[in-house]
């Protein structure tokens, strides 16, 4: 019976691989239900198909007027209300549209009708002409406003867009103390003018698609054409192009879609909050990826080194820019490897710790009932109880619950003999250095549980086994086809990794990333060379 | 409990280097691979029984003791 | 080359042979039970004869510049040798890979984790390596550089730390041992810590190096490594001087004696996450060499699946190899040597000679 189970399974994992060998050649996209309705000639019945395309919502306004000299003709304006800026619509077609003195003609040819309204009376600047109800379809959708003339098989889709939006304020999760505060918004448009204002090149790209089935998200790539990679781009194109999914929400949903290792605990697609942030990563020839509703816009391809990295580093002088990189990576592995050192030590090395502190340790273990690795693992766990906790408070109960989170989880455990003072001290430092690197703070959580179960169980050399593994399968992980960890090479990659070198020591774009115009800038004299003496000046005394 | 362990490990071997093997057909790889499997498995076994296997390092040196061929200690 | 398609550069290749014999190191007493205080002079002369044995190599690189070993002795001795030869290499590199694990098993026993079945430290290690060698072989190049270097540091700061503790009467007596220990000596050395470079014979078709590189990094690697084990065993001579041979691993005595101020009295824990690091390095050439030797004996690409059962192999070969330490560090001195130098030195030898034969006659035809 075992066997006709076993044997059952191997033909079916046979025949998946052929199935997946014979799809795999060709993926043609599923042939998207197009019922091709064209705009008729009658108004009353291309509204109805509006209406009934648009499942008859009740913000669905119709708005029938009548223009042209003594009002021959007859149209109909459709919009989404709470889509539309009403000002627009007055000031831009109706009014216009109003006063527009056509000549009535006994057939009128709906071409030069249409041109007619399009190039006399309009006054918008952005009117599209189309010939299929999905596009007024799309268009209502997206606060466009549809305009139909009697007797004309054609409709005019005009830019109405007017809806309430946040205005550009300091995002809340990258505050600075030196830089710019403004903060990508909800809007689309609002986010690439951001990015435009900062790079005001003409090779700086956009290009924009819709992906989602239902929610058609408006998303849109920006790099510089003669920086990026090609490899790059061309990987990310064909990976965006290739989604079919219902909807993307956030940015995140994308993220999750193109990584090159979406099981990883790593991230391999940074985001960002801030236009300067976003505008100093393209310049590198990174690709910036904005999404329609959501003010995280993503960067492709990312490395290890940028979790170090904030923009304040390049604003703020050498010395401690390079300081505050070091003091953060120190943080990391504080983060990472603090409760396991702790384990392995008192558990297999008491030799290590000094007599003194020894003594401390030994004492505060002596009442508690768990050993090490269990305490441990109670208190981490019991921070991110605290920390996920804290991020869904309402904030009336907040203060109030961060007391109890501090008095319960530190004072009254350690007094109540359930884990010793050490134990929380080591935990509290291990747990605020994992904000240091935000952009890894996931990671850095199970790390941690997987380096203390190691320490627990074979001490110091689980420990080096532990951290071996995570070396290499970070070097063995790529972004985009761009190595992950370019660790140990001793290319010009090294002068923002660990230290910050000076500006004007940055002279090439990072490697593997940037394909063209390698060079950042042109030539430079570092400021501590002396400028050059000119004729009649007298030495220095 | 050693024997469970054991055709856990090798269980988990298998499934994540045997099968896309048989999945890709290529005969020469899974022989290659059982080559070392089977043997493995074998000595697990004989390891968690605590079954000495004679060694073949052990064995060589014999023979190169009884042709004389060695440092004296 | 055919069957990994990564390349690692010169410099890497060169990194990869210092570390290799870096974590020597580690096999001191190997050699140390034999020649005591003479240590150091057996080394100078296994160095030696090493780069003789480095310029077989290095001839061989030259003359078949993208075969792997197997690979020339496919095309020197025709198919039917070639293949058992083949199979006597693949032996000869799966117990390379399990002595080493047992070394590192037994250090790690020693310094770390005292109550840890050996099984499990042999397990965690394989894993790790396992997933090194799965990476290919630029994974392996990027990372031995790094850790050379860090080896070399921290050998001269330990020299330093201990500077004070130096005897130079611990050498003495001098050349009082009878020849035959000296011959001993210099062949284990030769043949166990340094032969073992034989294996970058397979590596060598993914490096991107010419003909004069190879040379350059060939010896500069191997010098590199030889002086940080001669330094290493001068400082363990000269500070513990003949009672060497009674402790397992001399550098960890030697560096407990030295103090570091009152509260860091543990210096040598340093050394040994060095050492084992750099030994966990040797054995993942070494088990990369064995599964690419699989697997050209196999004559398939998919290497990569056949690291995991290899790696069981190895572990549970490993612990039937030698019933004690005892029994290993006399084999090691008595016979290995021998069974080695077949490996290192005579095929390989032999090989060059005949294919320098059959390429004179067909010049000499044409």
């Amino acid at each position: 019976m075992i066997f006709k189970f076993i044997s059952r399974k191997i033909k079916f994992l046979l025949h998946a691989a052929k199935q997946k060998e014979s799809d795999v050649e060709k993926e043609e996209p599923e042939k998207k239900e197009i019922t091709k309705d064209s705009v008729k000639k009658q108004l009353s019945s291309n509204v109805s198909n509006l209406k009934k395309r648009l499942s008859n919502s009740s913000d669905l306004k119709i708005h029938y007027f009548r223009t042209g000299k003594d009002g021959c003709y007859t149209g109909a304006l459709a919009f989404i209300d709470g889509l539309v800026s009403n000002t627009l619509i007055t000031e831009s077609i109706l009014r216009p549209l109003t006063v527009w003195e056509a000549q009535s003609e006994q057939e009128p040819d709906e071409e030069k009708l249409m041109d007619g309204v399009i190039e006399q009376a309009l006054c918008s600047g952005e009117i599209e002409k189309i010939l299929e109800l999905p596009q007024a379809v799309a268009g209502c959708l997206s606060g466009d406003t549809v305009l139909f003339m009697e007797g004309c098989a054609s409709a005019l889709v005009i830019s109405t867009k007017g809806w309430d939006k946040r205005s550009v304020s300091e995002p809340q999760s990258e505050t600075v103390v030196r830089g710019p505060r403004e903060g990508f918004t909800e809007n689309l448009r609002t986010n690439t003018s951001l990015i435009r204002r900062k790079i005001k090149s003409g090779k700086l790209h956009v290009e924009n698609m819709k992906i989602g089935r239902k929610t058609q998200t408006d998303i849109c790539l920006m790099y510089l054409e003669d920086v990026v990679s090609s490899d790059v781009i061309r990987t990310v194109k064909s990976r965006m192009k290739q989604l079919d999914v219902d909807a993307i929400l956030e940015s995140g949903y994308i993220e999750e879609y193109i990584e090159d290792a979406p099981l990883s605990p790593f991230p391999t697609v940074g985001y960002t909050e801030k236009p300067d942030v976003a505008a100093g990563k393209i310049l590198e020839g990174r690709i910036a990826i904005i999404v329609d509703g959501t003010p995280f816009v993503l960067t492709a391809p990312m490395l290890f080194v940028e979790s170090f990295q904030t923009t304040e580093d390049y604003y703020t002088r050498t010395i401690y820019a390079s300081l505050m990189r070091v003091t953060r990576f120190i943080g990391y592995l504080i983060t990472i490897f603090a409760p396991g050192i702790y384990i392995s030590l008192s558990d297999f090395h008491q030799e290590i710790i000094p007599t003194t502190l020894l003594f401390t340790i030994a004492n505060a273990r002596e009442g508690t009932p768990f050993p090490v690795f269990v305490e441990t693992l109670i208190m981490v766990f019991a921070f991110e109880i605290i920390r996920e906790a804290g991020i869904r408070l309402p904030r009336p109960v907040g203060q109030a619950i961060s007391i109890v989170g501090a008095l319960v989880m530190g004072d009254a455990a350690v007094s109540a003999g359930l884990v010793g003072a050490p134990v929380v001290i080591v935990v509290a430092i291990t747990a605020v250095s994992a904000f240091l690197v935000p952009s890894q703070s996931d990671s850095v959580s199970m790390l941690r549980v997987a380096m203390m179960a190691l320490a627990s169980f074979t001490g110091w050399y689980g420990l080096a086994m532990g951290s071996l593994a995570i070396l290499l399968y970070l070097g063995s992980l790529t972004s985009f086809g761009v190595p992950y960890f370019d660790g140990f090479s001793w290319n010009h990659n090294l002068q923002d990794s660990l230290v910050r070198m000076p500006l004007w020591t940055m002279v090439k774009r990072p490697k593997y990333i940037a394909e063209g115009n390698i060079t950042r800038i042109g030539k430079i004299d570092p400021p501590l060379r002396p400028h050059k003496k000119e004729e009649g000046e007298d030495e220095d005394l | 409990m050693g024997i469970l362990a054991i055709v856990i490990v090798f269980a988990i071997i298998a499934w994540i280097d045997l099968l896309p093997l048989i999945r890709k057909r290529s005969w020469k790889g899974i022989a290659a691979l059982l080559f070392f499997f089977i043997p493995a498995l074998v000595l697990a076994v004989l390891w968690n029984y605590k079954i000495q296997v004679p060694s073949t390092l052990l064995t060589l040196g014999e023979a190169l003791k009884s042709m004389g061929i060695s440092y004296k200690p | 080359m055919r069957i990994d398609k990564g390349r690692i550069s010169g410099k890497q290749f060169m990194f990869a042979i210092a570390c290799f014999i870096q974590s020597s190191g580690l096999l001191t007493s190997f050699v140390s039970g034999v020649t005591k205080q003479d240590s150091w002079l057996v080394i100078l002369l296994g160095s030696i004869f090493s780069l003789l044995m480095l310029w077989v190599y290095r001839r061989l690189m030259i003359v078949f510049p993208d075969k792997n070993l197997l690979e020339i002795f496919e095309e020197t001795y025709g198919k039917v040798i070639g293949k058992i030869l083949g199979v006597l290499y693949l032996f000869f590199f799966f117990t390379l890979s399990a002595l080493n694990l047992i070394d590192l098993g037994n250090f790690t026993k020693l310094t770390a984790t005292r109550e840890t079945p050996m099984v499990v430290l042999i397990l965690m290690c394989i894993v790790v390596a396992a997933i090194a060698v799965r990476g290919g072989i630029d994974l392996v190049g990027k990372y031995s550089t790094a850790f050379s270097v860090v080896a070399v540091v921290i050998v001269i700061i330990s020299t330093l730390l201990v500077v004070y503790q130096m005897d130079f009467e611990n050498f003495l007596p001098s050349f009082r041992l009878p020849i035959i220990k000296y011959i001993q000596g210099t062949h284990i050395v030769t043949a166990i810590p340094f032969g073992e470079l034989v294996v970058f014979l397979m590596i060598h078709p993914n490096v991107k190096q010419s003909n004069k590189e190879i040379t350059k990094n060939l010896f500069i690697g191997f010098i590199l490594g030889a002086i940080t084990v001669f330094m290493v065993v001068l400082r363990d001579i000269a500070v513990l001087g003949n009672i060497m041979d009674v402790f397992t691993v001399p550098s960890l005595v030697t560096l407990h004696l030295a103090n570091f101020g009152v509260s860091m009295s543990r210096i040598e824990i340093l050394f040994a996450i060095i050492l084992i690091i750099l030994l966990f390095f040797k054995i993942v050439i070494l088990y990369y060499v064995s599964v690419i030797a699989m697997a050209h004996l196999f004559k398939t690409k998919a290497y990569k699946r056949l690291v995991l059962s290899a790696g069981a192999f190895i572990v549970f070969y490993s612990m039937t190899l030698y019933p004690s330490g005892i029994a290993h560090s006399t084999s090691g001195q008595e016979t290995i040597p021998f069974l080695w130098t077949v490996y290192e030195f005579i095929i390989p030898l032999v090989t060059i000679i005949v294919a320098k034969f059959k390429k004179n006659p067909k010049k000499q035809e044409a």
